[in-house]
């Protein structure tokens, strides 16, 4: 689990130039593996491997699917791609972590292959390099898109 | 496979089939993280494997190895533990190998709990803000489990 502040960040970027209830959509598709997974881990107190799929590319289709039923049938398809494309961006993030490959989101191509992968830049709980990095990237973008007379953000 | 003929059939078939991929992950992934225990028990399959532990406490240290606790295991770890001192909580990777219990060691590092759950009281208020935001522009509508955009 990188940390929510660094997802909700990164996934503002992408998602400012998609249409206002997809945006939404694809925020909260940024942070639902970890939501789901800390739900099965610590409500239902499962082990680690069955948790796995919360961070899976085939898992995040799933869940996606299910969630995106909660969006008006207007936007429905739309919904879906957008939680699932934003839970595979949480995914990317997640793989710059360097935790010795045990985290979830290293084996996210399981069912297809159980080999663990990641890029290993940074600790997961060095935050205090991450999110001031996703702060300034985010803000940065954000003012010279406005300052273009873009509205990407409500 | 998107309309709203079957609503719930279809809710309950989307969280129907994540529930049955995370059970098949539990009982056909082994190889995902397994516990020393598990390794142990299983001890010809991952003979040689790597494992991770998630946190160990630092029993004892010597120049060649050191020895860490798993709740009620002990495992010798065969490497140098540079910067561990006994009573450490830390992270190994290891090649296992068993009868008994050894790791040659990969990597090492100390866990720091309290900065964990610092990070998890953070994430929890930058979820909670997200969930207020989401409903200032989305309202339930009468009569079905739906968000519907815009509030006004």
């Amino acid at each position: 689990m990188a940390d929510l502040v660094t997802h909700y960040l990164t996934a503002r970027i992408p998602a400012a130039r998609l249409s206002r209830p997809i945006q939404a959509a694809f925020v909260v598709g940024a942070l639902l593996p970890d939501v789901v997974g800390k739900f099965l881990d610590r409500a239902l107190q499962t082990s680690m491997r069955f948790d796995v799929p919360s961070h899976t590319v085939l898992g995040l289709a799933l869940y996606a699917y299910a969630a995106c039923f909660l969006f008006e049938e207007r936007v429905r398809r739309g919904a879906w791609l957008a939680l699932w494309l934003g839970g595979l961006l949480h995914v990317f993030v997640d793989l710059l972590k360097d935790t010795m490959g045990s985290a979830s989101s290293a084996f996210f191509l399981f069912p297809f292959t159980a080999r663990s992968f990641e890029l290993g830049l940074y600790e997961p709980l060095h935050a205090v390099w991450s999110v001031p990095v996703a702060v300034v990237f985010a803000a940065s973008w954000e003012w010279f898109a406005r300052r273009r007379g873009a509205d990407v953000w409500e | 496979m998107f309309g709203s003929r079957f609503f719930f059939l279809k809710l309950l078939l989307g969280f129907g089939t994540f529930f049955g991929a995370c059970t098949a992950c539990y009982f056909l992934g082994m190889e995902i993280n397994p516990s020393v225990r598990a390794a142990e028990v299983h001890a010809p399959r991952f003979d040689g494997e790597t494992l991770w532990i998630p946190m160990a406490q630092v029993d004892a240290v010597s120049e060649e190895e050191f020895a860490v606790r798993i709740n009620e295991t002990r495992v010798r770890v065969r490497g140098r533990a540079e910067g561990i001192a006994p009573g450490d909580l830390v992270e190994i990777t290891g090649t296992f190998h068993s009868r008994p219990a050894t790791l040659d060691l990969h990597r090492v590092r100390k866990v720091a709990p309290q900065r964990r759950r610092i990070v998890e009281v953070v994430s929890m208020a930058v979820l909670a803000a997200v969930i207020l935001l989401f409903f200032r522009r989305f309202r339930v509508r009468k009569g079905a489990w739906e968000f519907r955009w815009p509030t006004s």
